[in-house]
Parts: structure tokens; sequence; C-alpha cells
């Protein structure tokens, strides 16, 4: 076994466990939390096969959009109070120190090629083939939403 | 076998999200299971990419799939929002009908 498929293999197997987890816990916002955890992995997934583009579009729109608002609504209506404290500055150690390693690791091993461009024709024709389309995609996914809060504000006025 | 796992994982996930459907008493936990169903369908859609010939169509495909379960789902918090603003309650049990009469 390569080391491709046994990290799907890994990413597979944890994927399903946080969907279990997901699934068994009573709260909602751990529900929430697996749940971004198990569509972090979908877009490990992709990562694992090079297909940046839709990692990013899944993370961006997914985790970071949809899932950040989906942990916020299950934080806000919450049956169950929460048990642990994390007031205090205690808990921020850890979480600093880990941050620390994290980033330290990934500039040490990550090998970025970050090219500053100034020629703007290349510019203008990179924009032109995808991010065009992308921006198209946003802006009518805006509006569309943005449309629908406004009947739907109007209709619960009359 | 790389098929094979990604294969078995969306339909796991698929039926949990399904399980987290059934068993759900409020919507927001709906909204979790529905976004669960949609990660179950993000590992279904990586086996396209596999084949040369559709990679171009497996990433449109993707794109598409991506904005538009995005834009069901704030549909769906957008209605969760409303529901919560009129009946002070987002449990199931308070949604007694469906459809526009």
């Amino acid at each position: 076994m390569d080391v491709t498929t046994l990290s799907l293999l890994m990413i597979g197997i944890i994927a399903m466990l946080s969907a279990c987890g997901s699934l068994i816990t009573r709260d909602n916002l751990y529900s929430a939390l697996y749940m971004s955890i198990t569509l972090i992995l979908a877009a490990a997934a992709y990562a694992v096969f090079g297909i940046s583009p839709v990692l990013i579009l899944i993370v961006l729109i997914f985790v970071g959009a949809i899932g950040a608002v989906t942990v916020v609504l299950a934080s806000t209506h919450r049956y169950i109070t929460p048990e642990i404290s994390v007031a205090g500055p205690v808990w921020g150690i850890p979480a600093i120190v880990t941050m620390f390693i994290i980033g330290f690791v990934i500039f040490i091993r990550v090998p970025y090629d970050i090219r500053i461009s100034y020629d703007w024709t290349a510019i203008l024709d990179s924009f032109a083939s995808e991010y065009v389309i992308l921006t198209t995609f946003v802006v009518t996914l805006i509006v569309i939403m943005v449309m629908a809060l406004v009947k739907f504000v109007r209709r619960e006025g009359v | 076998m790389m098929v094979a796992i990604l294969v078995v994982t969306s339909i796991v996930i698929l039926v949990i999200g399904y399980l987290i459907a059934i068993s759900s008493r409020d919507v927001i936990r709906l909204l979790i299971s529905l976004e669960i169903m949609f990660a179950s369908l993000f590992f279904a859609l990586i086996p396209l990419f596999s084949i040369e010939n559709l990679t171009t169509i497996a990433f449109g495909i993707a794109v598409i799939a991506i904005f538009t379960s995005g834009c069901e789902l704030m549909a769906l918090i957008s209605s969760i929002i409303l529901l919560d603003r009129k009946t002070k309650t987002t449990a199931t049990d308070s949604i007694k009908v469906g459809g526009v009469k």
C-alpha cells in the first residue's frame, strides 16, 4: 500500500469517525464542530490528489462561511449548558505553543515559491480566463441570497 | 483500491447524514445533517478527476455543486433564523405545515 492510498484510508476513517461523533453527541455545538472536521477532511482528500482549486473552494465556502455560521447558530441555540469552562489565560498557552509549532514546521518544510509579477497583461489574461467565472459565481450567489432574504423579511413584515 | 476507499467513505458518511436527519429534533441538527451529506458528495466526486478526459468537466461539476449546495444551505440558515424570530424555537415540532397554502 503506497503513501497516497494509506493517507486516503486514514482520511476516510477519521472522516467516518467524526461523522459518527456528529451523530452521537447530543450537543449541537459539538455536532457542528464534528461536521466541520468531516468537511475539512473531505477537502483534505482533494489535497491528496493535488486538486487544490476544489480544496480551496470547499475550505472557503463550506468550512469558512457555512460551517462557521452553523457553528455560531449551534452555539447560540443550545439546550445543554457547557460543563467545561475555558475562561482564564491558562488555556491560551498550549494553543499558542501549538500554533507556533505548526507555523514553524510549515515554514521549514513547505517550499514556498512565491513570485510577484508586475506584468499587467499576464495578470489580466490570467484573471480573464478563470477568475472571472468564479467571481461571477460568487456575485450571483450573493445577489440571490440577498434577494431571497429581502423577500423573506418583506413577507414577514406584511 | 483508492476508488473503493472513496466510495465506501462516501456511502458511510451519507448513511450517517441520513441517520442524523431522521433523529433530529431541531432544525439546526437538520442543517448539520445536510452539510454532512454534502461532505459525502464531495468524497464521491473525487473519482471523476481520475479520468483524464473528464478532468475539466469534473472541475465544472465540483464548482457548480459547491455553489449550488452553498446557496441551498444559506437559504436554510436564513429560514432557521426567520423560524426562530417567529416561533422563538428551532424544534422541528414547531413546524406544522409544509409548502404554500
